[in-house]
């Protein structure tokens, strides 16, 4: 099996009850939400509402794919956090390519430059400049 | 409650206070600037790289690092709109740019006849022009040096009859010290001083904003010490992406030497309208060594669940030798180590073992537009040491 971690890749073999990464072997014991990892214990969040999704170890935070292959979710962009959108930057019928800037989301007070997640034409546009939107909310859809 | 408007008008001007400082304190060289070919004529006289601010700005907004003239050019509106969005002016300023300089402040106190000083904070470790660890003593500072900067800083404050707690910004590098501006307020850091001189600065702010002149003279104020602040805010702990969502559990950490500036609790929701700051731990200690690490233990011990926290980087932060040596300007977090792969391993084993439906964040679902498919994330070392082996989580 092949994973994503922040970005790289691994191969994981499940030998028996251990796990061997990338040729190393780990020893991790799950309980719902508490890991232990070599007899210290950790707190982990998870959610898969989105991919690739988000991991957090004890506040540490990773995104994670469980396939290292890009998925069906490229179709469409949703707003990763809940903010409100300050712009727009594309319209319906742009061919955009993959890492673009679509538009920018305010949250915390910060702005933040939401980019396309794949190469497209954009076939629906559900964001207007002053909305406000919920994380997971759609945003745009591609053809 | 704050200073008299007399002395707002000047500090609160980035420009005007600058005039002012450079009667009796270094400055940068500068100029305001009404427009793009005006800034242009100041950079070249100034010389790159010059830093673009907005006269009435503050939090890092408005402020743009350009290099040459096409940058400048580039960027002027759009700071100027931001400007005028952000704080209501769209007065601007072109400064040359010290590059990975120390942030060192100084903490005042005013009526209105004296102006003392509480000493200085270091600010170096920031984000985005936004701090994240603030100690005071700075490790930089010698005695001479120290007497130099807050005697400048008190006699900038009289010059400008400031009234109220202000802090004083001093920019600083290879031991010469520059005004940068005055916060007219109460700051964020302020507890580090409090815990170094025993002195409660609101209470101080109260006294001074009913009328009363200052109980406290210069020679009564004796840090004594050392204190460290982390902000725990709900970021991307590598990236500083902020994460509104719902907090599942929230456990500050409690013990001697240890203080927690909070209004959070398990099960509260973290809004998108406001600042990602969700709480302050401050650790005192008799020397440097010993305050980091209460503060490390106290980092190791701070239950947060549910959304990401700035936790994470700050245990990497205080492992991190310019950190422990003292010695990091601005720039420490762009040159924190690579993330370790073994971390990213660890990671891994965890996720291909967890069953195939399962969901423990609330309200956070997550997608990866930021992050560029060859890893765009600021680096942090040795996370693999720092927290699979230091962390715990207390179940």
């Amino acid at each position: 099996m092949k994973v994503k971690v922040n970005g790289n890749n691994y191969n994981i073999e499940m030998i028996g009850q251990k796990v061997s990464v990338n040729g190393r072997q780990i020893s991790v014991v799950l309980d719902e939400n508490e890991i232990t990892i070599g007899g210290k214990k950790f707190h982990l969040d998870y959610t898969d509402d989105a991919e690739p999704a988000l991991m957090i170890v004890n506040g540490m935070t990773y995104i994670v794919s469980k396939s290292s292959e890009p998925t069906e979710s490229t179709k469409q962009l949703k707003a990763p956090i809940s903010g409100r959108i300050v712009d727009v930057l594309v319209k319906v019928g742009d061919n955009i390519k993959k890492g673009q800037t679509v538009l920018i989301l305010e949250s915390m007070k910060m702005e933040s430059y939401i980019h396309s997640p794949t190469t497209a034409k954009i076939s629906e546009l559900m964001a207007q400049i002053g909305q406000s939107v919920k994380s997971g909310q759609v945003l745009v859809t591609f053809v | 409650m704050g200073p008299s408007s007399e002395a707002l008008k000047i500090s609160g001007d980035k420009v005007r206070a600058k005039q002012v400082a450079s009667r009796v304190a270094p400055v940068l060289q500068g100029k305001e600037v009404s427009n793009q070919d005006e800034a242009l004529r100041a950079a070249y006289d100034i010389g790159y790289p010059v830093i673009l601010k907005a006269a009435k700005g503050g939090g890092g907004r408005g402020l743009r690092v350009t290099n040459s003239e096409e940058e400048l050019s580039r960027v002027f509106n759009s700071s100027k709109n931001e400007s005028m969005i952000g704080f209501g002016s769209d007065r601007l300023f072109v400064e040359k740019y010290l590059e990975d300089p120390r942030h060192i402040e100084v903490q005042i106190l005013g009526d209105s006849s004296t102006v003392i000083h509480l000493g200085e904070r270091d600010c170096s470790v920031q984000r985005r022009h936004q701090k994240l660890i603030e100690e005071t003593p700075s490790p930089a500072l010698t005695i001479e040096m120290r007497n130099s900067i807050t005697d400048t800083a008190t006699t900038i404050m009289q010059e400008m009859k400031y009234d109220n707690a202000g802090t004083v910004e001093f920019l600083f590098k290879d031991g010469r010290f520059y005004f940068m501006e005055v916060n007219s307020r109460i700051q964020v850091e302020h507890p580090v001083t409090e815990e170094v001189t025993g002195i409660d600065i609101v209470e101080q702010q109260l006294h001074v904003a009913t009328g009363n002149d200052l109980i406290i003279k210069q020679e009564d104020v004796k840090p004594k010490g050392h204190a460290i602040e982390c902000r725990i805010n709900a970021e991307h702990p590598l990236s500083f992406v902020p994460f509104p969502g719902t907090v599942d559990t929230f456990l500050p950490p409690e013990a001697i030497g240890v203080r927690v500036d909070t209004a959070l609790s398990s099960g509260c929701i973290i809004p998108p309208f406001y600042d990602s700051l969700i709480a302050k731990l401050i650790c005192w200690g008799e020397s440097r060594i010993d305050t980091i690490e209460r503060m490390k233990q106290s980092l190791y011990s701070f239950r947060i669940s549910g959304i990401p926290s700035t936790i994470p980087f700050h245990i990497s932060a205080l492992n991190d030798s310019r950190f422990l040596d003292g010695n990091y300007n601005t720039s420490f977090i762009d040159h924190l180590k690579q993330y370790s792969s073994k971390d990213g391993e660890i990671a891994s084993a965890i996720l291909c073992q967890l069953p195939k439906k399962i969901k423990f964040v609330k309200n956070n679902s997550y997608e990866d537009p930021w992050m560029k498919s060859n890893l765009s994330f600021p680096n942090v070392s040795n996370l693999d040491h720092d927290l699979f082996s230091n962390s715990r989580w207390n179940a």
